[in-house]
């Protein structure tokens, strides 16, 4: 028997952490709101049953706004699910109980879990379950994801309520307003829960209209008064907070940790300098940690390689193409899964919300706002996931301009690139030099977004109503899966296309003089296009590699240790080496992500831009990086 | 009042929302005539603030905050420079050991009484003195009389 199981849920009450806690799964979550921007599903077995448990998009009402919160609406709507898990944190209940009133209107089965419990009876608030379950007529689970508590209960109330529904609570808003309701549930078509469907017309939804039969007078609906609207959710919230005020009992209101970090970490002026240090703090800490791992694993390739040797045809692709090419992209393995440990814990104590409201004012006048600055954090994982995150940004004109200056956002396939690049050539500055291009690529993240603005879209404003969650203590399980989730997609690439890339150069490279790299294919072609960047100082190995790289950037580093037979045997001096680094940073996206602009943006004309507008704007920067780099490197 | 313009610290209770693009989903989180909000904190350059709805903390702008009208509730504690001309009990003093001594000789200490004089200048038990903005700001006052007003020495 199968009965499926949708997650409801304000954003960021932990509906996700419950879902893994249910399926056992690992989906990653981040301690910031929006993280599920389509639904995901998983199955597990309990006793003869198989519960299908759908993961719903966290939504604050039924009344779509956006995208992802019509995606959860249109599913409970046209598809609902047998029961209805509605997650509401312990902490707030006060909106999670709304949604939950909210759903009792569409008819849905419904079950209340009560998570975060375990934090609750921390800060000394107790919670009666039964006066809960009598106030709200529905079963009630508390539960924690984090301790695992009440989860079995949660799947025993699942099939309970599967086999007995319950007749749920009706709100009674008040004759003025339920004669509305009554007046528009006659418009209402008779596929729709008339009742539901009547008070989302009364309370201004925007996809509202589809409900409605088509002879139905137009102006009915713009003749509700404000007041009449306002009173649908009002009447909920009194009617939430009663029940909250009966079944709880609070302390006196405390300097809560939260707040007390909160006084700190966005500090009006002290903020931005915090943040801005803790960055610096995430890189030294990744290069203090991976450094003697990473020395090891170019140690053991090197040595796999040079054991082999290269005399024949089938040795040199061992050792020079396979052995050479993809372990020197491997051998930075320890650093991107340090680095992502780091951003781990930040994201996962709730700290990156916090960045979003801090630096919105800015984003704000370059045209981008808080909500698409979190979509383009995703860019330093893999751009190819902000192209697509996109998706959840209601305005179309800023999910295009967040598209087209996403391949500015350092991914993470530039990492090994810049480490190549920095060992070489600031063996002492590491920290400092991945500070400075990271800070680069936000500045030119930030410039490009102001310029597409200007040039290609004419914008307005897009508003921002975000949540900022509570800080929690980062998990050390979470942080791990949001490693392993952000690394992971490196190591399959490793198999992948850097695997195939590496056994091309070493072909060009092979070819027609049998090892000679100097008189190879790869050689002739670098050099006749080497003049064009050398204004940069780019030598024709560079050149090469960089071309390379463009099917995907780690690519450049292995391309570079076959030209130069070793990643040992690579010397850049610093100035050229900053004005690589700028290069790389922007010259072009990558194949997957030209891709994904080429079919979000379904137009030749943004992507042709994407391209030629990144490769300009890198050659100029480099440039000015290179002349000025020379005086003063 | 509209809600932007609320100072910082400042208790408010919705009186009403003008009709925007965002107002369902204000609504939704809890921002409805009647309820009860908490200005916490702004972010650098004065844009967006922080508000505390119910147990929440949500993040407005400026500009949609423009869209709530409020009224400040009397038990507020706010900065002396946003306050009205009216009579006050100082809650809190930001700064140094030098700015509160400077403050005492004038006769303005926790819990002290005090008020505002419709020219901006302060009225304390000592005599009316002229108080730059910079130090009005730095001193959080509130109109009621509450409980550990007068511990805090």
């Amino acid at each position: 028997m199968v009965i499926t199981v949708g997650l409801l849920g304000n954003p960021n009450v932990g509906k996700t952490s419950l879902f893994n806690k249910l399926v056992g799964a690992r989906q990653y979550v981040a301690n910031w709101p929006g993280v599920t921007v389509s639904r995901i599903e998983g199955a597990t077995s309990f006793r003869e049953y198989t519960l299908h448990i759908v993961d719903l998009p966290g939504i604050y009402s039924l009344a779509a706004t956006s995208v992802d919160e019509k995606v959860t609406r249109d599913y409970l709507l046209y598809s609902p699910p047998n029961v209805t898990a509605v997650v509401i944190d312990s902490m707030s209940p006060e909106q999670g109980i709304f949604l939950l009133l909210e759903a009792f209107e569409l008819g849905l089965n419904v079950i209340a879990v009560f998570n975060a419990i375990d934090e609750v009876r921390k800060s000394g608030i107790k919670m009666d379950k039964s006066s809960l379950e009598k106030f709200l007529r529905v079963p009630v689970v508390l539960t924690s994801a984090h301790t695992g508590e009440g989860i079995d209960e949660l799947k025993e109330k699942i099939v309970g309520s599967f086999k007995k529904s319950v007749r749920p609570l009706v709100i009674d808003y008040g004759n003025e307003t339920e004669d509305y309701i009554k007046q528009i549930e006659e418009c209402v078509e008779d596929s729709y829960n008339k009742r539901f469907a009547a008070i989302k017309i009364i309370e201004g939804d925007k996809f509202a209209g589809s409900f409605l039969k088509k002879e139905c007078k137009e102006n009915l609906i713009d003749s509700i008064p404000q007041e009449i609207r306002t009173s649908i959710p009002l009447t909920k919230y009194r009617y939430v907070t009663n029940v909250i005020q009966l079944c709880t009992q609070k302390n006196e209101e405390a300097l809560t940790v939260t707040e007390a970090l909160d006084h700190v970490l966005t500090h009006k002026y002290i903020g931005i300098p915090i943040f801005l240090s803790l960055m610096y703090l995430a890189f030294n800490f990744t290069f203090k940690v991976s450094e003697p791992l990473v020395g090891l694993m170019e140690f053991f390739f090197e040595k796999l390689a040079d054991t082999i040797g290269n005399e024949t045809l089938i040795t040199s692709l061992l050792s020079q193409g396979i052995i050479s090419g993809v372990g020197s992209v491997l051998a930075f393995v320890p650093s991107i899964f340090a680095l992502f440990f780091a951003l781990g814990i930040m994201e996962e104590s709730g700290y990156l919300p916090r960045i979003a409201f801090l630096v919105d004012k800015l984003m704000y006048s370059l045209r981008l706002t808080g909500r698409s600055f979190m979509t383009l954090l995703l860019g330093f994982g893999c751009n190819v996931s902000t192209v697509m995150a996109a998706r959840g940004l209601s305005d179309e004109r800023e999910r295009i301009t967040t598209i087209l200056v996403s391949p500015f956002i350092s991914c993470s396939a530039r990492i090994p690139v810049y480490l190549l690049i920095v060992s070489v050539a600031f063996p002492t500055r590491k920290a400092e030099a991945f500070f400075a291009i990271y800070a680069l690529s936000i500045t030119l993240t930030a410039f490009s977004s102001r310029i597409v603005n200007k040039i290609v879209l004419k914008g307005q404003n897009v508003p921002l109503v975000m949540e900022l969650p509570r800080y929690r203590f980062p998990k050390l399980s979470n942080v791990f899966a949001y490693m392993w989730n952000r690394g992971k997609h490196f190591l399959e690439k490793a198999g992948t296309i850097i695997f195939v890339a590496s056994i091309l150069i070493w072909a060009l490279t092979y070819f027609p003089s049998h090892g000679n790299v100097e008189e190879s294919y790869v050689a002739m072609f670098g050099k006749l296009i080497q003049p064009i960047f050398a204004p940069l100082g780019f030598t024709w190995q560079i050149v090469s590699a960089l071309i390379f790289g463009g099917v995907a950037k780690e690519v450049i580093v292995s391309a570079l240790s076959q030209f130069h037979k070793s990643a040992s045997n690579i010397s850049i001096d610093p100035a050229t080496a900053a004005a690589l680094m700028t290069f790389i940073l922007g010259y072009i996206p990558c194949f997957a992500t030209i891709a994904a602009i080429r079919s979000e943006t379904n137009s030749r004309k943004y992507t042709f831009f994407a391209i030629f507008y990144s490769l300009g704007i890198s050659y100029l920067l480099s440039l000015i990086v290179y002349t000025v780099g020379r005086l003063i490197l | 009042m509209k809600l932007s313009a609320a100072p910082i610290g400042a208790k408010v209770i919705v009186k009403s929302l003008d009709e925007s693009e965002i107002s369902p989903k204000l609504r939704a989180i809890g921002i409805l005539p009647g309820i009860t909000l908490t200005v916490v904190k702004s972010a650098p350059m004065g844009d967006p603030r922080m508000y505390k709805v119910f147990n929440k903390i949500i993040s407005l702008r400026q500009s949609e905050a423009e869209l709530i009208e409020v009224e400040m509730l009397s038990e507020s504690v706010i900065p002396l420079s946003q306050a009205t001309p009216g009579e006050y009990i100082i809650k809190e003093i930001y700064g140094g050991f030098r700015f509160q001594r400077w403050l005492e000789k004038i006769g303005i200490t926790y819990g002290a009484k005090i008020s505002l004089l419709s020219d901006r200048k302060v009225k304390t038990a000592f005599g009316v003195y002229d108080v730059g903005f910079g130090k009005l700001s730095r001193i959080y006052v509130t109109t009621q009389t509450t409980e550990k007003v007068g511990e805090r020495e």
